[in-house]
């Protein structure tokens, strides 16, 4: 019985762990090339939660249940040479709204990233694929998206010299393409972001995406809020985070975000923290 | 009567043969020394036959590259650490494979920049799988780290060889480049410490690799073990109690017992001779023979010596990048160390540095005849004209160098001025002129409150010879360089000066239509008390740039454009100015003294001339 009890413990405590170590690419493409060999892992968990939801005609409605979710993120970035950076990441989740629930390991993803200009780093271009992992797919109820997908985009990053002492600012802003195998719509995926360094205390930021659906399919059914990604919706979404270096190599990110404007999506308010370990420093 | 004579003859015998033993002595001296100049040749070709390198003649690096690499590899983001394929080309046409990577932290913003090979397993070139180009970027001479690693060899120390390489990459000329030999326990087996030892290096981005009490918790953090590649620092940790336990007074037993004393103290001299303070905490090597159980400090990276000075007003890069200029910093400059300071602080091994910085300085000898008067000027002079004439018509065809603002002569010329006034200032301070108390040996202007500010007049009076060399004439316990002075009238006769300066002064009298604020804010004043004869000589006056908050630069900071004037004691006089604003000297040719004549000078901006 101990056993068992040990066992059932033990296999949770796996679980719990594997889902906050689990990421997905959660932005559009990146505009960051790692140098050749230098590795990069990055784990985030959120919590998203709201009982209003915007509809097809963006009108904000009540819902009958106030959801609760838990996403958690992981990605490895490694740098195959000077050119190209290989991109690595999976998605889990655990949400509840009312009588529905889930858990599970969403989407793997698996991309390249290479450089629109070869001598300065802050502009590429990235190419993702999306896999499913062995969920079910076409249940309303699943922790990932259920289709294979492709996701094609271009960033880039402008910042000012970072020195320490010195407060500094950078930009940062992305677009990509996300098509979908089979019916969902194919969506148009953009992020503008605004850091602050504050010498060596920290770095504030604000950032502002939008996604918007090119409305080619229909709806697909889903319960949850993160699900309706592969469905026909927009969102337009605001959030500020505030990051700081624990030493050389780690560094930790808060932030809160909130749904400004949508189209058959929830209006949640996001709260999120992040972990990342840059073996470059 | 008679005894008066036996003692006189017997006081006769004693002094004949003291005599004899003497030139015995001499003589036995003199064959030391040859003998000990015909191994160092002998020295020098078998290490030239053993590394392939050469330090008299300029050599030739071919490299092949993807030519997408080759572009990208000097233009990239400076902190990206990315490899590209490469091939060596040897003497023999065959491709050697490997990787090529630019290294370096700092000098990695500059556009040339210094690059690392690694050749595949089983392949070497000059018998090195690792081969380290350095760029030479922050130093405009290309000869700072060159005249440094030239003393540690002729000091017998351990350390890498050198030679300027030519690169060509894609049969391109990438420019002019400093090859240093790896430093790895291969290099020094070569001077009889075995390979197997324990090889310690502090990191240069931590900055406490520095034997400092507090940073015990650290140590692993503070400093890279080499070799062998395991995880025992305990060999470095036992030093570092014993360096704080062992007491000053027993500190040369110590070092005696566990150190190769010559390493430590030629180490310092090295440091003192070139003003070098980038360094104990960071930027040397340790290592303990196996075969000798002994430590053995090896020096590193000399390119911010020679008289360039760290400013602490100024943010990065500005405060190591910068015009500022100083050669009147004491022996103990440098981050704190105990193991410098209580060398430099024991009577035993203080009295040995000072033997050994006084036969580097030619002033009296205590070693190999090679290595007497090594930094004097005259020596240095022909060490750095040698080199410099060597160097030039390679940075014409450098393609980093040809168009950059970097004045080559002005460069040269800044080193040779380092060194007259270094030489001088130490002379002061090892001959006793300049009190200098090694108990007060730390060092740390990071945490130094901003000194105050000179406004005194310094005062020095010199006999100068007509040998046609400078004369340096410095203040008596500053050790500061009030001016050089070199008689141009080859009568061979000497003539004493007066030389006054009214330091950090707006000048009180100067020429019509200046703006007193704009000039340097120095006077010079200088008086030939030899009577009878004028004189014609050549003359270097001083200001002073030390940082950002201690100069003389007045309200007018472009250099370049100073012209020295001088008041005869009826009319000012424009005189025909060189100045360098790297040494900050301002100089002027052929000028004529009367006896009892006193000259004041100002320097003064053409700009503001109304």
């Amino acid at each position: 019985m101990q056993g068992l009890v040990c066992s059932t413990y033990f296999k949770q405590l796996l679980f719990g762990v594997a889902m906050l170590t689990c990421a997905t690419i959660v932005q559009a493409a990146s505009p960051w090339m790692r140098s050749e060999a230098e590795r990069f892992y990055w784990a985030g968990v959120t919590y998203s939660t709201g009982d209003q939801r915007w509809d097809d005609k963006s009108n904000q409605k009540k819902v009958d249940c106030r959801n609760s979710d838990w996403y958690m993120h992981q990605k490895i970035e490694y740098g195959y040479s000077y050119y190209y950076t290989l991109i690595a990441g999976l998605s889990a989740a655990s949400a509840n709204c009312g009588d529905d629930s889930l858990t599970g390991v969403g989407d793997l993803t698996l991309g390249i990233r290479g450089r629109l200009d070869k001598y300065r780093n802050g502009k590429s271009w990235e190419i993702t694929t999306i896999i499913p992992t062995g969920y079910e797919r076409d249940n309303s109820s699943r922790p990932g998206n259920g289709r294979f997908g492709l996701e094609a985009g271009v960033a880039w990053l402008f910042k000012e010299e970072e020195r320490e002492l010195v407060n500094s600012w950078s930009w940062q802003g992305g677009v990509a393409i996300r098509l979908w195998q089979g019916p969902p719509a194919d969506q148009f995926l953009s992020y503008l972001s605004v850091q602050h360094r504050i010498a060596a205390v920290g770095k504030i930021g604000m950032r502002i995406s939008g996604d918007f659906s090119f409305r080619n399919e229909s709806p697909e059914k889903t319960k949850f809020e993160n699900r309706t990604r592969l469905t026909d919706f927009d969102k337009v979404r605001a959030a500020v985070s505030w990051s700081s270096r624990i030493n050389a190599r780690w560094s930790w990110q808060a932030n809160v975000g909130h749904v400004l404007w949508g189209r058959n999506v929830t209006d949640n308010l996001t709260v999120g923290l992040n972990i990342s370990h840059d073996w470059s420093q | 009567m008679k005894l008066s004579i036996d003692f006189i003859c017997r006081a006769a015998g004693i002094v004949m043969l003291s005599r004899v033993l003497v030139l015995f002595f001499l003589s036995m001296a003199v064959h030391a020394d040859e003998r000990w100049t015909t191994e160092k040749a002998s020295m020098v070709d078998s290490i030239e036959k053993q590394t392939g390198l050469s330090r008299t003649s300029i050599g030739t690096l071919h490299l092949n590259m993807r030519p997408i690499d080759a572009d990208v590899l000097f233009r990239k983001d400076p902190h990206d650490t990315s490899s590209f394929a490469v091939s060596i080309v040897d003497d023999a046409g065959e491709m050697l494979k490997g990787r090529i990577k630019v290294s370096g932290s700092f000098t990695r913003r500059f556009p040339k920049k210094s690059i690392f090979i690694k050749l595949e397993n089983g392949q070497q070139w000059k018998g090195r799988q690792k081969v380290s180009l350095d760029a030479m970027a922050t130093d405009g001479s290309m000869q700072r780290e060159w005249l440094a690693w030239q003393l540690v060899h002729a000091l017998g120390m351990p350390g890498p060889e050198l030679q300027y390489v030519r690169v060509y990459i894609n049969n391109r000329y990438s420019g002019l480049f400093m090859h240093t030999e790896w430093l790895d326990t291969g290099v020094l087996a070569r001077y009889g410490l075995g390979a197997d030892g324990q090889f310690f290096h502090p990191s240069d981005s931590r900055f406490c690799g520095d034997f400092l009490p507090h940073h015990k918790k650290t140590l692993k953090d503070c400093w890279f073990k080499l070799s062998p590649r395991d995880k025992d620092f305990s060999p470095l940790q036992a030093l570092m109690d014993d360096i704080a336990q062992t007491p000053v007074k027993e500190f040369h037993e110590y070092l005696e017992m566990h150190f190769d004393v010559d390493s430590v103290i030629n180490w310092l001299a090295l440091n003192v001779l070139t003003s070098n303070g980038d360094t104990y905490n960071k930027n040397y090597f340790l290592y303990r023979s196996a075969i000798t159980g002994k430590w053995v400090v090896i020096p590193w990276d000399y390119d911010l010596s020679f008289g360039r000075n760290w400013d602490a007003y100024l943010p990065f890069p500005e405060n190591i990048l910068n015009d500022n200029f100083q050669y009147f910093y004491p022996p103990e400059l440098g981050a704190p160390n105990p193991l410098k300071e209580k060398t430099l602080r024991n009577p035993v091994l203080n009295q040995l540095f000072t033997e050994r910085m006084l036969h580097l300085l030619g002033e009296k000898r205590h070693g190999a005849a090679a290595t007497f008067g090594w930094f004097s000027p005259k020596a240095m002079r022909e060490r750095i004209d040698r080199t410099a004439i060597r160097l030039q018509p390679e940075r014409i065809d450098d393609p980093y160098l040809k168009d950059s603002a970097i004045d080559f002569s002005q460069e040269t010329e800044s080193l040779w001025h380092y060194v007259q006034r270094r030489h001088a200032y130490l002379r002061e301070i090892f001959t006793g002129a300049v009190p200098w108390n090694p108990e007060l040996a730390i060092w740390n202007p990071a945490d130094a409150p901003p000194r105050p500010a000179l406004s005194v007049s310094l005062f020095a009076s010199q006999q100068v010879s007509a040998n046609g060399q400078y004369a340096t004439i410095a203040a008596p316990a500053y050790g500061y360089l009030l001016a050089a002075i070199k008689l141009k009238d080859n009568n061979g006769e000497a003539a004493k000066f007066n030389v006054e300066s009214a330091i950090n002064h707006t000048p009180t009298v100067f020429p019509p239509g200046y703006d007193p604020a704009s000039c340097i804010q120095r006077s010079w004043f200088i008086t030939l008390r030899t009577p009878f004869k004028s004189r014609v000589m050549d003359l270097q006056l001083d200001y002073l740039q030390e940082d950002s908050q201690r100069q003389e630069l007045g309200s007018v900071r472009s250099e370049q454009n100073f012209t020295l004037w001088v008041l005869d004691g009826q009319r000012w006089h424009k005189l025909k100015t060189h100045v360098n604003p790297l040494s900050n000297v301002i100089s002027t040719q052929n000028m004529t003294i009367h006896p009892s004549q006193m000259l004041r000078f100002v320097a003064c901006p053409e700009s503001t001339e109304s």
